[in-house]
């Protein structure tokens, strides 16, 4: 019986071997595979346990923080709701929006070296975020909140030259303290879509405030606009309080125009369309008008450092065969184009920097997790020009005038400051629906660095520009303290 | 050591060597105190227990220390190997618990200390097994109306499952788990008595042989019961491993192999038609060959269970630091997992290491001994331990279909431990009397 018990022996020791072998093969060589399942819950709870970083507003103001809970978990906490437009959401279940996902690598600390990863994993250490410091001001974006109430639409503000976004408000708005409870609502209504950041993906029709644009493409087709200018902007126009009918509207001044003769500078303060339509079809060639919409960057993605945005529909190239309602379309504003209300800060902002366009950025340093010193963040440095430098001067005077002249724009006039500005208003949708544009700036040149703040409000469903100006007044006074 | 060792009578034994084993025995000992208190502590401070929660260790240094003492004057002569391998396991298992189900922590700690003291009242029997051995019918004959009981009144705590447990004011048994020692105590005697006949009778054919027809009727006999069992009570573990079990002592008894691939090839035909007539074994089945495309069904406990292997890696999370609980049932199917994702594939060779030594040292045992009812014993006993070991491990491998039994001395599990430490005992009694080795 030894020989057989001997045998047994060597049996189970050999299946014993096995299950080492098996231990070795689960473990270690298909190790990864495993643990990088989707149902691996693990995964799940690590996630939930990273303690992302701080974002502050540029006074160093917490934004969003994480709050480690009892059972380490941890929650996201917005103390101030009204800054999600800047901030966005971080949600376990539904993701990341705003600077939480543009820096979200940052936020959660990914990155380390191969050796801090193993020295966490092996300590238990939940990753640890870096923070982030934004370019928003809380006290304007409370007054931006203030001054909007409940009205839907958009705000933006940024400081030009050097491009810091200010302040952006988007609304209707959520409360990202409360995302997962409130996303069936949030995403159950088209209509009103909180979730739609507006300041950097809400697309809306430009119409009378593509003006601006318009006037810029009329004044650079005179090669000599020193001399010129005058006479082009001040001269009167006979018909210039004429109707455009486009598409079944009818296209006309703003309220309150006075009953006499306009100027071109004058029809631009008082957002009459007429002047606009004639003088495109005598000095601007479709091609022309398309090549300024392309280089002032309405029909691309508007740029802002990080922050993700959305690209406008691809519409058609405007040619010289273009039909001529379409073409009419287009030059009012009231066609396939649509524009953010960051595509026009761009605008406004290239306006007040004599023709250069400004690197729109929200964030402008990080921390890392194990760093005491911020590091700034990588912002392109080339500003180019997207206006001749004559032309963006005439147009500034121009804005300077509309904010002396027309009752709208001066009602985001604040104490004795510099105010450039135009409105205007669009119709879009099948029902016309109206949105009141106001765009504009102070000017805060103190010696020689020159100084502004930049704004572009967007109000839905709202037929008078005078309330757009009156909240860009609100705002731009308080980035202006 | 030297042969003339053996022939001196107990009371003269050569004192040093009692002293080295009792000295090993000691330190082997110790060392799994400090274990198993390092690994509480590190649980205390891990998940922010009380430290009252240190009672389960010093429970367990004291049962070490009761053990240890009364093992020295009652079997001056046993493995030193044994009995710490067995508490070391048990502390291990003590210190899982208290991870995974702290509710269960207090029950598990009584269920030691009544096995120890079984064990140790073992001790105070007659050494040399007689009793075992000679009313084998008996021992038997209660075994199965035991499991005759169960069949009809068996219950399950959890409400639901098989009904493998006979319940007495909040304390469940499983009667299984005493027909195992019955069992093999049993098998051991039978074969003993016939395993002269059996090896002398064997018919020859070629190179193959196989014992004269009038000796398969027990194993006919012993394969209807354990399908009675699958049956029954659709407990393809306990099946498995008493067949199993009966197969290699049969083989042990007769030498011959014909029987024992045999009585493999007719388990494979069981589990077959178990496969197609009943869903619980057929889905076991199924979700071995195949676990991925249910991951998230019928296959959710083996996958998880391999997911928390791999996230144990070659070193563990650390007591307190994993999430095993998310494999169901994990504190007894699933413990050895568990180590794995806690303790990593260190702490899993570790385990698979002391069951495996305790094993070799049963079966070591077996060969020292000189009568066929103490060797067919000590190796029944050792290799019922290794292959309840096996099934469950290699289970939780996914090397074969899962069976729902426990890892022997570490999963949650009274009846389980309560066995265990009888086997040990009666090992312990066994090695008591070769005196042989060191």
């Amino acid at each position: 019986m030894t020989a057989e018990l001997n045998r047994v022996t060597r049996w189970m020791l050999f299946a014993f071997a096995t299950i080492l072998v098996s231990i070795a093969y689960w473990a270690v060589i298909e190790a990864d595979n495993l643990t990088a399942r989707e149902d691996n819950a693990r995964n799940v709870i690590a996630e939930q346990r990273i303690r992302r970083g701080t974002i502050y507003d540029r006074d160093g103001e917490p934004l969003a923080y994480t709050r480690v809970l009892p059972s380490g978990l941890t929650e996201r906490v917005y103390p101030y709701p009204e800054s999600a437009a800047a901030t966005g959401y971080y949600s376990f279940n539904y993701g990341t929006a705003g600077i939480e996902d543009a820096f979200n690598a940052v936020l959660r600390g990914d990155g380390g070296s191969a050796w801090e990863q193993f020295v966490n994993d092996a300590l238990h250490r939940p990753q640890e975020g870096g923070d982030v410091r934004s370019t928003i001001d809380l006290d304007v974006q409370q007054a931006i909140a203030a001054a909007m109430g409940d009205q839907a639409g958009a705000v933006v503000l940024a400081h030009v030259p050097s491009g810091r976004v200010i302040g952006m408000v988007s609304q209707p708005a959520y409360d990202p303290n409360t995302l997962d409870e409130d996303w069936a609502r949030l995403t159950v209504d088209e209509a009103t879509s909180p979730l739609l950041n507006r300041v950097t993906s809400g697309l809306y029709q430009p119409g009378g405030a593509l003006q601006t644009v318009t006037l810029s493409a009329i004044l650079a087709s005179y090669s000599n606009l020193t001399e010129e200018a005058g006479f082009v902007l001040n001269s009167d126009l006979p018909d210039a309080q004429a109707p455009v009918r486009v598409n079944g509207l009818e296209l006309s001044c703003l309220p309150e125009t006075p009953d006499e003769p306009l100027t071109l500078a004058e029809a631009y303060a008082y957002g009459c369309p007429a002047p606009f339509v004639q003088l495109l079809q005598e000095r601007v060639s479709p091609d022309s008008l398309w090549q300024r919409l392309e280089i002032l960057g309405l029909v691309a993605a508007p740029q802002i450092n990080g922050f993700r945005t959305v690209m406008p529909p691809v519409i058609e190239r405007l040619t010289a065969s273009t039909p001529p309602d379409e073409w009419l379309e287009a030059a009012t504003g009231q066609g396939a184009l649509t524009v953010t209300p960051l595509h026009m800060l761009q605008v406004v902002a290239a306006i007040a920097n004599q023709g250069n366009g400004i690197p729109l950025h929200v964030v402008d340093a990080i921390r890392p997790a194990d760093a005491e010193e911020w590091q700034p963040v990588d912002i392109p440095l080339r500003r180019p020009a997207i206006l001749r430098a004559d032309v963006a001067e005439v147009v500034r005077l121009t804005m300077l005038q509309a904010a002396a002249q027309s009752p709208h724009v001066r009602a985001a006039q604040r104490g004795d400051r510099v105010l450039y500005g135009h409105t205007g208003i669009s119709y879009g949708g099948p029902e016309a629906r109206p949105y009141s544009w106001f765009l504009g700036f102070v000017d805060q040149t103190r010696g020689d660095e020159m100084s502004a703040i930049a704004a572009v409000v967007v109000l839905e469903g709202v037929a008078d520009p005078g309330l757009a100006a009156q909240i860009a007044g609100d705002a731009l006074a308080a980035a202006a303290e | 050591m030297s042969s003339t060792i053996t022939a001196i009578a107990l009371p003269e034994y050569d004192d040093e060597l009692v002293q080295a084993r009792a000295r090993i025995e000691r330190t082997l000992l110790a060392i799994a105190a400090a274990f198993i208190l390092i690994n509480q502590v590190a649980l205390i401070i891990a998940r922010s227990r009380s430290w009252t929660t240190l009672w389960p260790v010093a429970v367990w240094a004291i049962c070490a220390a009761v053990g240890h003492t009364l093992l020295r004057q009652r079997l001056p002569g046993r493995d030193p190997l044994l009995f710490p391998l067995a508490m070391f396991l048990t502390g291990w298992g003590l210190n899982l618990i208290s991870r995974l189900v702290p509710g269960y922590m207090g029950r598990q700690t009584l269920w030691l200390v009544i096995g120890l003291a079984v064990m140790l009242a073992l001790t105070f029997a007659p050494g040399d097994l007689r009793w075992l051995r000679r009313y084998r019918y008996t021992w038997l004959i209660g075994g199965l109306a035991l499991l005759g009981i169960t069949i009809l009144l068996g219950q399950n705590p959890s409400g639901e499952g098989p009904r493998l447990w006979l319940g007495f004011r909040g304390l469940y048994y499983q009667p299984s788990e005493l027909l195992k020692i019955l069992l093999v105590a049993f098998l051991a005697s039978y074969f003993a008595e016939h395993a002269p006949y059996m090896r002398a009778e064997s018919r020859r054919a070629l190179r193959w042989s196989a014992p004269a027809p009038a000796f398969l009727g027990p194993v006919l006999l012993m394969w209807g019961v354990c399908v009675v069992v699958l049956v029954w009570q659709r407990d393809l573990g306990t099946a498995t491993l008493f067949f199993l079990v009966f197969l290699i002592m049969l083989y042990l008894a007769s030498g011959q192999m014909t029987l024992l691939l045999g009585g493999i090839g007719l388990l494979a035909l069981a589990s077959l038609a178990a496969a197609q007539l009943f869903d619980v074994v057929g889905l076991r089945v199924r979700v071995w060959l195949d676990p991925w495309p249910t991951a998230d069904s019928d296959a959710y406990q083996i996958v998880q269970s391999l997911i928390a292997v791999a996230s144990g890696g070659l070193f563990g999370q650390g007591i307190g630091q994993g999430q095993p609980q998310i494999v169901p049932v994990v504190h007894s199917d699933f413990a050895f997992a568990a180590i794995g994702e806690e303790w990593g594939m260190l702490g899993m060779v570790a385990v698979t290491a002391c069951l495996a030594l305790i094993v070799v040292r049963g079966m070591r045992i077996a060969v020292e001994m000189r009568a066929p009812f103490e060797r067919l014993l000590a190796a029944g006993l050792s290799v019922m331990l290794a292959v309840q070991a096996l099934l469950i491990m290699a289970g939780v491998l996914k090397l074969i279909p899962l069976t729902g039994i426990t890892l022997p001395f570490v999963s949650y599990g009274g009846s389980s431990l309560l066995t265990m430490f009888v086997m040990t005992g009666l090992l312990l009694i066994l090695s008591n009397r070769e005196r042989e080795t060191l």
